[in-house]
C-alpha cells in the first residue's frame, strides 16, 4: 500500500527530510497524504468521528515534534499510526465501554441492511451512514487487540508482516486473532440482524 | 456455520482471503474446499464481511483539520521534549512493550539519566529565556526548526494567537470588559501579522452591525480595538479595515450574541416566502459572512431583478451604517456596546426564483468551501411528506450539511436538493425554486 522501501529517496524521504529540518509545508505535504487514511482507521477503532479527530490531531503533532527521532525503519505511515494507535488505546482505556452482543441486538431495530451493492443509488448515504454506525457498534463488541489487528488489515490495508511490525507480535498470532476478530464480527453483524 | 463453531485450520481460510498464505498451505486450503462444504460457507462469509467493511465510505479530512493541526504545530513550543509514555514507546518503535529501567533513550520518566538530562535541558532554556527576551526565534532555531512565527512584531503577534487561542468561555464570561491586553498588542497591524489563526476559532460574539458590503467591522469592538481604528480615522485613515476571523473573534462584545436562534419564521414572513419554499440556512464564518460572501455569489450567479424577489434588512443595514460613520468615538462605542444587540430581522436574507441548476451551482460552490462556509441547512419551510432525514418535528431535511461530519453527506448537496414533490430525485437544471437564503455568522454553538 503506502509502505516505502526502505532507506530509498523518494518524494516522500524528501517531505520527511525537510520537516524534520523544520519545514512546517513539508510536513502539511504529509499530514494532507495521511489524514483521510489516518482518520478512517481511527473512527472505525474508536467509534468515534469526533474522538478520530482529536486523536489524530495529536498524532500528527507529536510525530512532526519528534521526527528527527524516526528511525525509517518502517514506513511513515506505519510509525505514524503507531502513535495513534497508542493514545487510542490509552484514550480507549480510560473512555470506552466494551459493547456486549446482547446489547448491540437491544440497540438495533431488527431492520435488515441491504446487502452492499456494486451501483450507488441515491438511498445509499443513507444506508451507508446506518450501516456505518452498526458495524461501529459491532466492531465495539470486540477486544481491542483484536479490533486494532482487524482495523489494520480491513481499513489501512496492511499485511500480516506489517501489522506484526505495527502491533509487536508474531505472524501466526496476526492470522489468529485475525481470523478471530472477522468470525466475532460477523456474528455481531448478525445479532445486529445486518446480515444473513 | 462454521464460524460459530471453528475448527482449527479454519484460520487457514481467513489467511487465505488475504493471500498470506504459503504455497504449501495454498494447496492444502485448496484441496480442503473442494471437498468441504461448510469450508466454503465460511469462505463466503468471511468474504461477504470483507465486502460489507470494503464498501462502508472513508472518512474525509476538510480543511479545517489540517489546518488545526498545522496552527497547532506553529504554535507548540519547541522545549515540548518530555512525553506521554505511550508516545514514547510509539515514537521508539516498540509497540506495547515496556522499557526497561536501564533504557535511557527517549524514557525520560523511567532513567535517572534521563532525568537529569531533561533538567539540565530545562535550565538551559530558562537560562536562555533570561539573557536573551527575543530568544523565541533562537531556542526553535537551536532545536533545528524554523520560527513559524515571522515578522517584526512576532511577539505581539504571539500574545495575540494566544488570547486568540483563548476559550471562547472566557471571551464571553469578559462581556464588555476590555481584553486583558494592551492596546498596542491588538493594534491592528500586529494582528494583521499575526500567524495563521485556528480557522475554527472562536467565531461568535460579533455585533450584527456591520456593513457586509464595505468591510466596517462591527460597532461593538472592544474598546482597545475600537481605539485604534478612531485613531486610524483620525489619522485621516478612511480606508475601512478588513479584518481577519481571529481578529473579529477576538472582539468581546457588550452581550453574547445567540444568533443561532433567530426567528426564521419573522424573516420568512418579512419577505413573504411561501410555505412550499425552500428554506437555505447558511452559516458563514464571520469574515465571509460581513464580506457579503453569498451577495457576491449570487452577483456571479447573474440574478436577474426579477429573480432576486425580495431582500431583508438591507433598509437597516444603511441605516445603522449612516449612524456608525455619525457617531464615533469611545463614547459612542460605550454607548453602542451597552445597547441591547438587535439580532434576527436585520440579518441579510433573500427570496430568490431561481432556475434550479444555477441554484444547484450556488449550493456546490458555498458546499466546495469549507474555509468560508460552516454548514447548510436545506429544508422546506413546511412539507406535506416528511423526508427519510427528519430530525424532529419541526425541520424535515432533503439533505443536511452540519458542522458535525458525522451528519455530513458525502454527496454534493446540489445533488440531492430536490423539489418537495420528489425528495431524493435529482433536480432539472431548467425547472425553477423559489428559495428563502438566510445568512447569519458562525457561533461556537453553531460550529459544534
Amino acid at each position: 500500500m503506502l509502505n516505502q522501501p526502505k532507506n530509498s529517496e523518494s518524494p516522500e524521504t524528501s517531505l520527511i527530510d525537510a520537516a524534520a529540518r523544520g519545514d512546517a509545508a513539508s510536513f502539511e505535504q504529509l499530514v494532507r497524504r495521511y489524514q483521510d487514511r489516518l482518520l478512517t482507521s481511527l473512527t472505525r477503532f474508536t467509534g468515534s468521528r469526533e474522538q478520530a479527530e482529536d486523536i489524530a490531531q495529536e498524532a500528527f503533532v507529536q510525530a512532526y515534534r519528534k521526527l528527527d527521532q524516526f528511525r525509517r525503519d518502517s514506513s511513515f505511515y506505519t510509525w505514524l499510526h503507531r502513535i495513534a494507535q497508542n493514545r487510542a488505546m490509552s484514550a480507549g482505556r480510560k473512555k470506552r465501554e466494551r459493547v456486549s452482543i446482547e446489547a448491540l441486538r437491544d440497540a438495533a431495530d431488527g431492520a435488515p441492511i441491504i446487502e452492499p451493492q456494486t451501483e450507488v443509488q441515491p438511498e445509499a448515504d443513507l444506508v451507508s451512514e446506518e450501516q456505518t454506525k452498526l458495524v461501529h457498534r459491532a466492531l465495539a463488541t470486540l477486544a481491542e487487540d483484536y479490533r486494532r489487528i482487524l482495523v489494520l488489515r480491513e481499513f489501512d490495508g496492511l499485511d500480516y508482516q506489517q501489522i506484526a511490525e505495527a502491533t509487536g507480535i508474531a505472524i501466526g498470532t496476526v492470522r489468529s486473532r485475525l481470523f478471530r476478530a472477522r468470525t466475532q464480527l460477523r456474528d455481531a453483524l448478525i445479532a445486529a440482524g445486518a446480515c444473513e | 456455520m462454521s464460524s460459530t463453531n471453528p475448527q482449527p485450520d479454519d484460520q487457514l481460510l481467513s489467511a487465505y482471503l488475504d493471500g498470506e498464505l504459503t504455497a504449501d498451505e495454498r494447496a492444502a486450503v485448496e484441496q480442503r474446499l473442494a471437498s468441504d462444504a461448510d469450508a466454503r460457507q465460511t469462505i463466503e462469509q468471511l468474504r461477504d464481511l470483507r465486502a460489507t467493511l470494503a464498501n462502508l465510505p472513508a472518512e474525509k479530512a476538510d480543511a479545517l483539520f489540517t489546518a488545526s493541526i498545522m496552527q497547532r504545530i506553529a504554535t507548540s513550543s519547541p522545549e515540548q521534549k518530555v512525553d506521554r509514555e505511550e508516545d514514547q514507546v510509539a515514537i521508539a518503535g516498540r509497540v506495547g512493550e515496556r522499557h526497561s529501567p536501564d533504557e535511557s533513550e527517549f524514557t525520560i520518566g523511567r532513567s535517572r539519566r534521563g532525568w537529569a538530562w531533561a533538567a539540565m535541558a530545562i535550565a538551559a532554556s530558562l537560562l536562555l529565556m533570561v539573557f536573551m527576551p527575543d530568544d523565541k526565534q533562537q531556542i526553535a532555531l537551536q532545536d533545528g526548526k524554523q520560527p513559524e512565527v515571522a515578522g517584526p512584531d512576532s511577539a505581539e503577534a504571539e500574545t495575540a494567537a494566544a488570547a486568540e487561542r483563548a476559550a471562547p468561555l472566557e471571551i464571553g464570561a469578559l462581556k464588555g470588559q476590555p481584553a486583558p491586553m494592551t492596546e498596542s498588542v491588538l493594534a491592528v497591524d500586529s494582528l494583521e501579522n499575526a500567524p495563521k489563526e485556528n480557522i475554527i476559532g472562536d467565531r461568535n460574539q460579533l455585533s450584527e452591525n456591520a456593513d457586509a458590503d464595505s468591510f466596517i467591522p462591527p460597532t461593538a469592538p472592544a474598546p482597545t480595538v475600537s481605539r485604534n481604528m478612531n485613531s486610524r480615522a483620525a489619522a485621516g485613515d478612511s480606508k475601512p479595515t478588513r479584518l481577519s476571523n481571529s481578529q473579529l473573534a477576538a472582539k468581546p462584545s457588550a452581550k453574547l450574541l445567540e444568533m443561532n436562534q433567530f426567528n426564521k419564521s419573522a424573516r420568512g414572513i418579512a419577505l413573504q416566502a411561501d410555505p412550499s419554499d425552500l428554506v437555505v440556512n447558511v452559516v458563514l464564518t464571520p469574515a465571509a459572512y460581513y464580506e457579503g460572501w453569498v451577495d457576491s455569489l449570487l452577483s456571479k450567479a447573474e440574478l436577474s431583478d426579477r429573480e432576486i424577489l425580495a431582500r431583508g434588512s438591507e433598509a437597516t443595514l444603511q441605516q445603522q451604517k449612516q449612524a456608525k460613520s455619525r457617531d464615533s468615538g469611545p463614547q459612542a462605542d460605550r454607548a453602542r456596546d451597552a445597547a441591547p444587540q438587535q439580532i434576527n430581522s436585520q440579518q441579510p436574507s433573500q427570496l430568490v426564483d431561481i432556475e434550479a441548476g444555477k441554484f444547484a451551482k450556488f449550493l456546490s460552490t458555498l458546499q466546495s468551501n469549507d474555509l468560508k462556509c460552516v454548514s447548510i441547512e436545506v429544508e422546506p419551510t413546511k412539507a406535506d411528506k416528511p423526508s427519510k432525514n427528519v430530525v424532529n418535528n419541526d425541520w424535515l431535511f432533503y439533505n443536511r450539511l452540519g458542522t458535525d461530519p458525522k451528519t455530513r453527506s458525502k454527496k454534493s448537496m446540489a445533488e440531492a436538493v430536490s423539489p418537495i414533490e420528489k425528495p431524493n430525485k435529482k433536480i432539472e437544471e431548467s425547472s425553477r425554486l423559489r428559495a428563502l437564503i438566510l445568512v447569519e455568522p458562525a457561533t461556537q454553538k453553531a460550529r459544534r
